[in-house]
């Protein structure tokens, strides 16, 4: 037949069958919403009415599509030579069909968007092309009243981001070893896809290496909280020396080098005769305490002993007298380590062992009265007398060291300068800052404080809390070693493969920790082999799941609840399910309370990895990381506006989940988040601070993510807004419709034709070619409507050369519009487009695998869902979770498996088997969550 | 020992996986002091090493082919760099890849250009679900030659993989980013840190290290190993046909990382040579966005570093096989320093533009420069046999597109570098018309101990001595 022929023909029978079908369209259009039976009707040419038998889908696809598909594309796409390889007109059988779903799938995808027939091509009208698009969709979607296939997912292995939260939640540290593995692969547009995901021996080695690390970071840990602590003030204790005043500080004494320091330093205790102080303390328990006692002294001018003191627990010493040699008493703290106390009262008491006696204390005070404390004056006078000797010793010193010294050389010339003087630059000579000297000629002593620490022995209240979340047992008088380590191990590896772990596996990581435990290693070390073989399992690093019936081929089953549990985790937060969702699954009430477990699972502060993970490569704001417009344009870009704009991204996209916000807020709302820099960026008044304020964009141009500085960032160049990656940006993420990359011999413009002109100017030259406008015509519109924002987002009336910004632009179907608030008044007319997008999008994340044409019923059934339901956020997630390629997966096939496209035709028999029941060995729920603040105290 | 090896190996056949392992006896370690050892140590007195360098994005041609064949030919512009090794210089034009041609797939040419350039087969058109290609040849010289060093191969790189957005029209980020395929499902994520590299390298050979605790870290990690092994055997039987695709990839892991820390237990670890510096290079730094790829301005610092770890490599015998792309197809990378501060991918859409064209050549010869670094260097150590790593190498510098305006695939630009031990007549310029460029990779096989009947597309051998 000649084309022209063809053409004829096929309207004559388009026109006859429009009629006849219009009864039978409604009908099968009906059934598609559940509305009605699902039985399609006649499709006899002759207004018959009664049905004989329902036609094939063939037939339908003879008598509806393919006479639409001759007139309109079978010129470029209907022989050898077609267009892109892509062909049309090879569909003769039903056979052909369902192997040709995903041509009919890019077929019925650019015919809704307009590019195809390309825009030079006469347009088929929409009474003409509805009953094909129509028969492409109902078809595509496979049969309506077969079993929905829910597809398989392949076995994934953790990416970076879910086995840094893994282990964040799994082992409680701050430790992201994933950072430093290989970057992973993006399928579908996402990074955690599981036919995309592969696993490398050098990845295998990081694995290896991370899982070392962060066990040995959980568990062999130093104790955060300190030992119990009773401290006794010198001042105020019992004892035998004369009690003084707690806030007494140190008048006389000499001069000291810092008079403001000398001054606030506490007295405390002064010891002019030997004597004693003690404190009465209840001693919590048996074991090892440390003794310390804050102390400082004067040398004895006539004895040349330093003071020397020692405890006593109940009048027995304990342990060596000590001697307090510093007399700064900014360093000196003692300490008596290993003193065994038993629990229960004791008295603790320093003695002072080689004072003067009461009684020569007493003569020598009524002998030498000591000085009349001096006035401020006085005691700046002899500061400042003290700071120029000490200048001049060690401009002496230095002197001395600078001339090289004769061999065997002068002592302290080549010490540095002030060593000579009793250590580090800036000590005071001896005397300084100490008790005054005893008229006695004995050592003196004062005592800040004394204090009993203690009982050092660690025990695991005093451990982090990832210590705690791991070992949950140790060895005592009622568990022996190995009864400990496997209890740790069966909760741990439990909580680890996500499900309970099964006793042979026990038995063989027993094995590791016995081979660890007979090397002679504390228990920890122990443990903490067996705990790296579970870190590299694949249990641990694959989330499995496994065909109860393996030898049924093709069979349908449904998840359990822990591998259910499992992909809600990972969906929502990114991470391994939580105790409370272990818990449901462990009963098998997971699927019982869906409802409310989506709703606590996205108040969790864990849910913000929905953002990161999602928004971040669904908006592809993790491109915000890399952006670097231009310094020169842009000289007030910098690191705040940078976080700024990402935040402002994160923070609207989390008031949609939180407030459970219409999904539609995407493309317009009336709020946003600013803090001080981003407002002054926009100009929106009254905002100033770090701290982020949610604003009203009512009246303004902005107003969802289009015109949110992130996004009109990524989608610029460094000195220049782009219309076309902006354009391919709206198109991509939010229509679901990416234009195909430029074809590689773009064939050079016209001889002679320079560019000119703005931006849109140049722009609008190029799209007059034909062979670039079939794609140029869909984004450019859309990214002149944008020209108003810069290429860092803010709003601009004129471009760089200073002409005024037309923002004008026309979308291929006539419809046109100015300006950014048209543009998202023309998006929200196409929210049927953008629901579909996003609930492709959200469901390919949540899955893990790429949508094929028989996701087609669950995407239109979750988006009718959403649309009698406002479009609510959590609508969408619920839905989601609950539908059947959440919920199941198909069995094996028949292998191998060469393309899991099934296309309208083949479905998987039999429906999902039993719910297996709960595995034995449940978990021990050991929770405890006692939070410290981890402070480390500073060792003394 | 061995008995136990034996055992997995052969549990793992009857499960009929299709994993691309070794030849049975190079899975008992003790064997290397055999027999084997004898001919290992004749053949590490001068191991014979064979490495493919990747450019990506075409080449500017004119600038590239002599117009000469045979030795006395004219050294162009863009290979001018390479003149001090003129003599071990092999310059080949009019190979082809045909298998990086649509053949019916449509748009796509880099993702093809790149993947099918080692392995000479069609790359599936999928974004992500059933990849297929080919298995490349360095891999398949591993293959044959990997059980002799420590490390089978060595996938280094310069560029991760795209993170965000799609890649090639409609082909998954792995095709145009991965040049080593293990099997025609598997490909290798490269290595792109030089710090991990080196502790890889090196197994962290802390020299303060004292034996016994060595010894006791390496016992550790073979109990761990083990242990993980049996774990991923159980669950084979219970899992469809493309997830244990996936568990290979796993085993194969787990096994290539058993055998290595076997031999480092037996021979010892190997240390890093004299004067050799751990990097402390962050390669993520210096990374910003262009367009809608990223570009790095460290660049010009990190390739260096990445030919060091190479240069390392041979020198220590830790591996004979490596692969190197210095940027990945579709590569946006400015080269500021060369007086190119283009992006890579968009000028080599020159369109016929003299100044574009200009600009890439600049890029082309910068990037040659850096061969010629690499050259030095591995020209200066000497080996037993009287030559130099250079001499007993051979090294193959390419690209899968010819011209990157046209996205042709005939006529590919590529040198040999090296002699191979004497193996290879070099110093010339050689016209190979319309010949797969995998008969070349088979030549290049045959003279390292790794020969193969066929690799993807082959037709026979290039005649190279």
């Amino acid at each position: 037949m000649r084309a022209d022929e063809r053409k004829s023909t096929g309207r004559l029978w388009l026109s006859l069958l429009t009629a006849g079908l219009g009864v039978g369209l409604t009908l099968a259009a009906c059934s598609q919403l559940g509305v009605g039976t699902g039985k399609v009707g006649s499709a006899t040419p002759a207004a018959k009415v009664a049905v004989a038998k329902p036609p094939t889908q063939f037939e339908l696809f003879q008598h509806t599509v393919q006479p639409f598909l001759e007139q309109h594309c079978y010129d470029c796409h209907g022989d050898d030579d077609a267009e892109n390889g892509v062909r049309l007109d090879l569909f003769d059988s039903e056979a052909a069909l369902a192997a040709g779903s995903p041509t009919l799938e890019k077929a019925l995808r650019n015919l809704t968007i307009h590019k195809m027939p390309p825009r030079d091509e006469p347009q088929p009208t929409l009474a003409e092309a509805t009953p094909a698009l129509n028969w492409l969709r109902t078809y595509l979607a496979g049969d309506p009243s077969a079993p929905i296939n829910p597809g398989r997912v392949t076995i994934r292995r953790l990416n970076r981001a879910e086995y840094n939260n893994t282990i964040r939640d799994l082992l409680a540290v701050d430790f992201q070893p994933a950072d430093a593995f290989p970057v992973d692969d993006a399928g579908y547009g996402f990074d955690n896809n599981g036919d995309v995901l592969s696993l490398a021996p050098v990845l295998m080695e990081k694995y290896l290496t991370a899982a070392g690390e962060a066990v040995d970071k959980a568990i062999l840990c130093d104790p955060v909280v300190p030992p119990p602590l009773q401290r006794w003030d010198a001042a105020t204790a019992e004892g035998t020396i004369p009690k003084c005043d707690p806030k007494a500080t140190l008048g006389g004494g000499g001069p000291a080098p810092l008079g403001a320091q000398r001054r606030a330093m506490p007295l405390g205790r002064v010891f002019n005769s030997k004597g004693a102080i003690y404190a009465d303390c209840a001693i919590p328990a048996d074991g090892d305490y440390v003794l310390r006692v804050r102390a400082y002294g004067t040398q004895g001018t006539i004895v040349r002993q330093r003071p020397k003191v020692a405890f006593q627990v109940d009048g027995v010493q304990v342990q060596q007298p000590f001697t307090i040699v510093e007399d700064q008493r900014n360093t000196s703290v003692y300490a008596l380590e290993k003193t065994h106390l038993r629990a229960g009262p004791h008295r603790i008491t320093l003695v002072m062992l080689n004072g003067p006696t009461p009684e020569e204390a007493a003569m020598a005070a009524i002998l030498h009265p000591p000085p009349p404390p001096k006035t401020e004056a006085q005691l700046e006078a002899e500061e400042a007398a003290a700071v120029a000797a000490e200048n001049a010793v060690e401009a002496a010193a230095l002197a001395a060291a600078s001339n090289p010294p004769a061999p065997g050389g002068a002592p302290g010339a080549g010490r540095r300068p002030g060593a000579g003087r009793g250590g580090a630059k800036g000590r005071p000579p001896p005397g300084f800052g100490g008790p005054p000297p005893s008229p006695t000629g004995k050592p003196t002593l004062g005592v800040i404080y004394f204090e009993a620490e203690g009982p050092e022995e660690i025990t695991p209240d005093r451990m982090p809390a990832s210590f705690r979340q791991v070992m949950v047992a140790q060895p005592s008088a009622t568990e022996t070693k190995a009864q400990a380590a496997e209890a740790i191990i069966r909760r741990f590896a439990t909580r680890a493969f996500r499900r309970p772990v099964r006793d042979e596996e026990v038995a063989r990581l027993m094995a590791l920790w016995t081979r660890a435990d007979a090397d002679g290693r504390p228990f920890e070390q122990s443990v903490d082999l067996a705990l790296q073989g579970v870190l590299v399992s694949p249990a641990f690093l694959f989330r499995t799941e496994l065909d109860p019936q393996p030898g049924e081929l093709g069979r349908v089953h449904t998840l359990n609840e822990y591998e259910l549990a499992s992909r809600m985790s990972y969906f929502l937060w990114s991470s391994m399910p939580d105790d409370e969702l272990f818990a449901l699954a462990a009963k098998g009430q997971l699927r019982a309370n869906l409802s409310a477990q989506i709703r606590r699972m996205l108040k969790d502060p864990k849910s913000s990895a929905l953002i990161d993970n999602f928004a971040g490569q669904w908006l592809q704001l993790r491109a915000m990381d890399n952006v670097a417009p231009d310094p020169a344009t842009f000289p007030d870009f910098d690191e705040a506006l940078r976080s700024a704009m990402t935040k402002e991204t994160q923070l609207f996209f989390n008031a949609i989940v939180q407030e459970d916000r219409s999904v539609l807020d995407f493309i317009d709302a009336d709020f946003t988040f600013v803090n001080g820099r981003l407002a002054k960026h926009y100009g929106i008044p009254g905002v100033t601070g770090e701290e982020f304020q949610r604003v009203s964009l009512a009246g303004s141009s902005r107003g969802g993510v289009i015109t949110q500085a992130s996004v009109l960032t990524i989608t610029s160049y460094p000195a220049r807004t782009s219309p076309v990656q902006r354009g391919k940006w709206v198109l991509e993420n939010l229509l679901d419709a990416a234009p195909p990359p430029p074809p590689p011999n773009v064939p050079a413009l016209a001889e002679g034709k320079e560019l000119t002109g703005t931006l849109r100017h140049r722009m609008e030259e190029h799209r007059s070619n034909p062979a670039c406008a079939a794609c140029h015509a869909q984004m450019d519109g859309i990214g002149f409507a944008l020209e108003n924002f810069d290429a860092t987002g803010a709003w601009r009336t004129q471009d760089a050369s200073h002409d005024p910004i037309d923002a004008a632009g026309t979308l291929p179907g006539g419809v046109s519009f100015n300006g950014p608030v048209e543009l998202r008044r023309i998006l929200l007319d196409r929210r049927d487009e953008f629901v579909d997008c996003l609930v492709g999008k959200m469901l390919t994340f949540a899955l893990g695998r790429g949508l094929e044409s028989y996701d087609r019923r669950t995407t239109d059934a979750i988006a009718a869902a959403m649309k009698r339901n406002g479009d609510r956020f959590s609508v969408l997630i619920e839905q989601i979770v609950r539908c059947e390629a959440f919920q199941k997966r198909n069995g094996r096939p028949k292998e191998p498996d060469p393309s899991r496209t099934a296309g309208g035709g083949a479905q998987p028999a039999g429906s999902g088997g039993p719910t297996p029941a709960a595995g034995s060995g449940v978990t021990r729920t050991n929770s405890i969550q006692n939070t410290n603040d981890g402070k480390t105290r500073g060792d003394s | 020992m061995s008995q136990l090896i034996m055992s997995r190996r052969t549990m793992l056949r009857g499960l009929g996986t299709a994993i691309a392992l070794p030849v049975l006896e190079s899975m008992i370690p003790t064997r290397l002091f055999g027999d084997e050892a004898k001919a290992a140590a004749k053949a590490a007195a001068a191991p014979k090493r064979v490495a493919w360098l990747y450019v990506p994005n075409g080449i500017h041609m004119p600038n590239w082919t002599p117009s000469e064949i045979g030795p006395n030919y004219q050294l162009t512009p863009t290979l001018q760099p390479l003149a001090a090794y003129r003599d071990r210089l092999m310059v080949m034009s009019g190979l082809v890849c045909d298998k990086a041609n649509p053949n019916g797939d449509g748009p796509g040419d880099h993702a093809r250009a790149m993947s099918a350039y080692l392995t000479g087969a069609q790359p599936r058109k999928t974004e992500g679900a059933n990849l297929k290609n080919g298995i490349s040849a360095d891999q398949a010289a591993a293959d044959k030659v990997g059980h002799l060093t420590k490390f089978r191969s060595l996938e280094l790189g310069m560029e991760e993989g795209k993170q965000i957005g799609r890649c090639d029209s409609g082909y998954s980020c792995a095709y145009s980013h991965t040049l080593s395929w293990r099997s025609d499902t598997t490909p290798v994520v490269k290595d792109c840190d030089p710090r991990s590299v080196f502790d890889r390298l090196f197994s962290n050979v802390d020299p303060r290290e004292s034996a016994e605790s060595r010894a006791r870290r390496e016992n550790d990690r073979k109990s761990i190993l083990d242990f993980v092994l049996d774990d991923a055997n159980r669950m084979q039987g219970g899992l469809g046909y493309t997830d244990r695709q996936k568990m290979d990839e796993y085993l194969t892991a787990v096994r290539e990382i058993e055998v290595r820390l076997a031999k480092n237990q037996a021979q010892g670890a190997t240390p890093p040579p004299a004067g050799a510096v751990r990097p402390t290079f962050d390669q993520n730094a210096g990374t910003r966005k262009l367009g809608g790829a990223t570009t790095n301005d460290n660049y010009v610092l990190h390739l260096p570093l990445m030919l060091d770890m190479m240069v390392l490599a041979f020198q220590t015998d830790l591996t004979r096989v490596i692969t190197l792309p210095f940027a990945d197809e579709q590569s946006n990378q400015t080269y500021g320093w060369a007086g190119a501060n283009v992006p890579h991918h968009g000028t080599s859409h020159h369109m016929g533009d003299p100044a574009k064209q200009a600009m890439l050549a600049k890029i082309n010869t910068y990037h040659v420069t850096q061969l010629a670094y690499l050259l030095k260097k591995l020209d200066a150590i000497k080996e037993s046999n009287g030559g130099s790593i250079l001499d007993n190498s051979l090294i193959a510098y390419g690209c899968g597109n010819s011209d990157g305006n046209r996205h042709n695939h005939d006529n590919l630009p590529l040198i040999l570098l090296g002699k191979g031990a004497g193996t290879v007549r070099s110093g010339r310029h050689v016209h190979c018309d319309g010949v797969p460029v995998t008969n070349l990779w088979l030549s290049m096989l045959d003279r390292v101990g790794a020969s193969l009947p066929r690799l993807g597309d082959s037709t026979g051998r290039v005649v190279l001595s």
